[in-house]
């Protein structure tokens, strides 16, 4: 299976052209077939990472947000990192529209208010 | 064989029985007898599962360490069939617990009670499913009538200082339901949320229409998800990978997106209740005796390696950006459903289906 190659690069919009840069190299980006002019807009001026086309090798065939994140999650089994403490505020919140919902009873609510 | 490198493995899921008191339709465990034939199993621990001898606590540890001579282990993940169907499984996490750096138990949470909890670890780590916020919706895909039980369960966790991750298995039968049941993941006091879209085996084959939600209402449900671990700073991972061509997970910038890891140090290698071990939880697939081999013998074996090597034929054009994490999708539920590794994951097929 060919390779995908990938660069860091940044986007520059000028009127309605969009190009990436990459080591100095401008690639006009394929908007309107491949890439959508609305997500190339917000990405504008932001590094991202560029995805090369195997053949022909200089061809941009997407760009990505580099904060995107790809975490090597394992299936059904959750990674220590996603234990976190929860925001009390915001537990008690969705507490308030379990019951609003009927779908907690008050009482059972109360139990597990937080911070009261 | 010469002794190899001592190398590292991130995860073991322990799998300490078989049994199981639920009959989730979407489940994928290559020894679930058909939906309706699960009987309500009391609190008992069998002796012998599939002809072979059931592991006992210290065949266990044993074995961990076993592993452990050979592997630098991190973290361990107690499952089943319901782990709590066995009597002695808080101290067999006592004892798993000292062996490694962190411990998680998935479990449907319906058999844990303040007893049992007092003799595990303190602030022990559980995974829990939980289908959705409609009782009726969560125990029809339970299988049992369970939601209200599980609610106590939450609620003992939250007393104790237990960590929770809540498991969603996303279908269609929940999908329109994410949002709430999300909600009610963090009013019960969920550290996380997995949303594993549903990943189908030999057995699920015959429902997988009634699962699989078309890649738009996917899309719908994740956006949904989206929204949610927004509102609420809550950790979510679309846990089950979810194949690009169906529904592209960078859309949604709050949910991260896991693939399989495919072998090597992130591989969650499964230690099945008889000393079995294999490539990982959702395959039947069977690559050596822990009892009789060594553990790098079994996971540097030509099998171990070959498993997840082969890219589906209709995939090797795709020129998508994630090609190469996604590569095809889960190879054990292309394995399960159509008996290769060489075909692309069967959610794929009846994601498109559905579509059309």
């Amino acid at each position: 299976m060919a390779e995908t190659k990938t660069a860091v690069g940044k986007v520059t919009v000028a009127g309605s052209k969009y190009s990436v840069t990459v080591n100095k190299k401008k690639h006009l980006l394929p908007v309107g077939t491949l890439i959508d002019a609305s997500q190339v807009r917000k990405l504008a001026g932001k590094e991202v990472v560029v995805y090369f086309a195997s053949k022909p090798r200089n061809l941009v065939i997407a760009v990505q947000d580099k904060a995107f994140k790809l975490q090597p999650i394992l299936c059904y089994v959750p990674v220590p990192d996603l234990f976190k403490a929860l925001n009390p505020e915001m537990q008690n919140a969705a507490l308030n529209v379990m019951v609003e919902k009927g779908i907690i009873m008050p009482d059972l609510a109360e139990q597990f208010n937080v911070g009261r | 064989m010469a002794r190899g490198p001592r190398r590292e493995i991130k995860q073991l899921v322990v799998e300490v029985t078989e049994a199981c008191n639920h009959a989730c339709m979407h489940c994928y465990n290559y020894w679930r007898p058909r939906r309706g034939d699960v009987p309500v199993l009391p609190v008992v621990d069998a002796t012998v599962e599939r002809g072979r001898r059931v592991l006992t606590r210290p065949d266990f540890v044993r074995l961990v360490k076993k592993i452990k001579r050979d592997a630098r282990l991190h973290y361990i993940a107690l499952s089943g069939g319901e782990p709590f169907l066995r009597t002695d499984l808080p101290k067999i996490v006592g004892d798993l617990s000292d062996q490694c750096e962190g411990l998680v138990t998935i479990t449907n949470g319906t058999l844990i009670t303040k007893e049992r909890l007092r003799r595990m670890p303190e602030r022990s780590n559980f995974e829990i499913t939980l289908f959705s916020a409609h009782r009726e919706t969560h125990d029809a895909i339970a299988g049992r009538k369970s939601f209200d039980r599980l609610m106590e369960t939450f609620l003992l966790l939250h007393k104790h200082h237990c960590g929770l991750v809540i498991a969603c298995v996303l279908s269609r039968l929940n999908a329109a339901d994410i949002a709430l049941t999300m909600e009610l993941a963090v009013a019960v006091g969920a550290q996380a949320v997995m949303l594993n879209r549903v990943n189908l085996s030999r057995n699920v084959m015959p429902a997988a229409r009634e699962l699989v939600p078309s890649p738009e209402a996917l899309r719908e449900t994740l956006a949904a998800a989206d929204r949610m671990a927004e509102k609420y700073g809550l950790g979510v991972v679309l846990s089950v990978p979810v194949p690009p061509c169906v529904v592209d997970p960078r859309e949604f910038s709050h949910l991260h997106a896991g693939w399989c890891p495919r072998g090597g140090k992130d591989a969650y290698y499964t230690l099945g209740c008889t000393g079995l071990v294999r490539p990982c939880n959702h395959t039947s697939v069977v690559l050596g005796d822990l009892l009789q081999q060594k553990w790098f013998e079994i996971v540097e074996s030509k099998q171990a390696r070959e498993y997840w090597a082969t890219v589906p034929e209709e995939c090797r054009d795709c020129s998508h950006p994630l090609k190469d994490s996604c590569a095809g999708g889960c190879r054990a539920a292309a394995q399960e459903c159509y008996g290769s590794t060489a075909m692309i994951d069967p959610f794929v097929n009846f994601a498109r289906a559905a579509q059309a």
